[in-house]
């Protein structure tokens, strides 16, 4: 593959990075990743991988976009309130790299359509915010054996987690079944500082370029957790679960269930 | 023969650039300086002509010299892999065909193909 001039320019600083190089870059243009939400952290996961001239991207969200959104969801912006979040982020990002191609789904992900949504891409992120959708984005993930870069953010916390199915734990092993509602509360109920979105989000997106190049040690087994109050990182391991009901060689769940994604919303 | 324009336009931006242990800027002159005046086979290889010889085989002098200190697997297989990496990196910067072989000594080499290659400019994928 031949790089433009305009290319040559724009991954500059990734084609003489150890590491990444003009093969990197090559397998990042060719590259499918799937953004499950338009929100903070698919605002942020998506400029970086957008960026970085990751060829196609699919963004998945229904909602459209609200003046409260825009402290924390950089992709849209007073001109897209009221827009589908799909166009408002698409427009943003095709504007940044005309390179990439992003695909926008209006729809919300349920056990019906996932796995067509999932089907055309290479990896998943998970951006959405809610438990529901984020155990059946997993558990779909498993099933298709897509690799996940999960995030979650709430208050001044956040962290991600790496899933590759058949080589470490999936978000079942660390908690097995979706908590009942009400007990975590959302971030329109807690809130959360819009900051930690691009903290989270840019760390998904770095987890989403290593397993693109091959480079480096991703967070499988592992889940990294961030407390913007004290300033602290910890990587906690996280051993994959013999009992889980979905990863483990004797789960029983064989096939997408039923989700509950319509309680909590952004 | 003429160095490619591309290469010659872009010369100001490589100044002090490295990949590795490769300086872009280095490897410019080098390749004008092959297209003007290499004219001894000693140098030449099949189409090809040696830019510079690092006077080693040996995989870990390799990784020292062209500072691959991230490669991890320190193998012949391993360093090759690399360096044909480097070798397609620092290509695309040049907008020529460089690859990495055994000079006639037996020692590693940076090698410049002196067939035109196409310049037409691809749309990424």
């Amino acid at each position: 593959m031949d790089f433009s001039e305009e290319q040559l320019d724009r991954y500059s600083r990734h084609l003489i990075l150890p590491g990444i190089g003009a093969r990197g870059q090559e397998k990042l243009l060719r590259a499918r990743v799937v953004i499950i939400g338009a929100g903070g952290l698919g605002c942020a996961v998506g400029y970086y991988l957008a960026a970085a001239g990751v060829g196609t991207i699919g963004l998945v969200d229904n909602d459209t976009v609200e003046t409260s959104n825009l402290q924390r969801q950089i992709a849209h912006s007073m001109k897209t309130v009221g827009m589908p979040k799909v166009d408002s982020a698409k427009s943003t990002f095709e504007a940044l790299n005309p390179d990439v191609v992003i695909v926008g789904i209006r729809e919300r992900v349920t056990q019906d359509n996932i796995q067509e949504l999932l089907s055309d891409y290479d990896i998943v992120v998970d951006g959405s915010d809610n438990f529901p959708t984020r155990y059946l984005v997993n558990d779909a993930c498993v099933l298709m054996k897509k690799a996940l870069v999960s995030g979650a953010i709430l208050g001044f916390e956040g962290q991600v987690t790496t899933i590759v199915p058949g080589e470490g734990h999936c978000y079942r092993c660390l908690f097995e079944e979706v908590p009942p509602q009400g007990i975590v509360p959302s971030c329109s109920q807690a809130g959360v500082i819009g900051a930690i979105t691009g903290v989270i989000g840019s760390l998904q997106a770095v987890e989403v370029i290593k397993l693109i190049v091959g480079k480096g040690k991703v967070l499988k087994n592992s889940l990294l957790t961030y407390d913007a109050l004290t300033t602290t990182f910890r990587r906690l391991t996280i051993p994959t679960n013999p009992d889980c009901p979905v990863c483990n060689k004797h789960s029983y769940i064989k096939e997408l269930g039923v989700y509950d994604t319509q309680y909590c919303r952004a | 023969m003429i160095a490619s324009a591309d290469f010659l336009i872009r010369g100001d931006k490589m100044e002090g650039l490295k990949i590795y242990g490769l300086c872009l800027e280095r490897l410019r002159h080098q390749i004008e300086i092959a297209k003007y005046g290499c004219h001894d086979n000693r140098y030449q290889l099949e189409g090809w002509v040696l830019l510079e010889s690092y006077q080693t085989n040996k995989e870990e002098e390799i990784i020292d010299i062209l500072d691959l200190y991230d490669i991890e697997d320190r193998t012949c297989t391993g360093v090759k892999d690399r360096l044909d990496d480097l070798a397609l990196t620092v290509s695309v910067f040049a907008r020529e065909t460089l690859r990495f072989d055994l000079t006639h000594d037996g020692n590693l080499g940076l090698y410049l193909s002196l067939t035109p290659i196409k310049s037409s400019i691809l749309e990424a994928a």
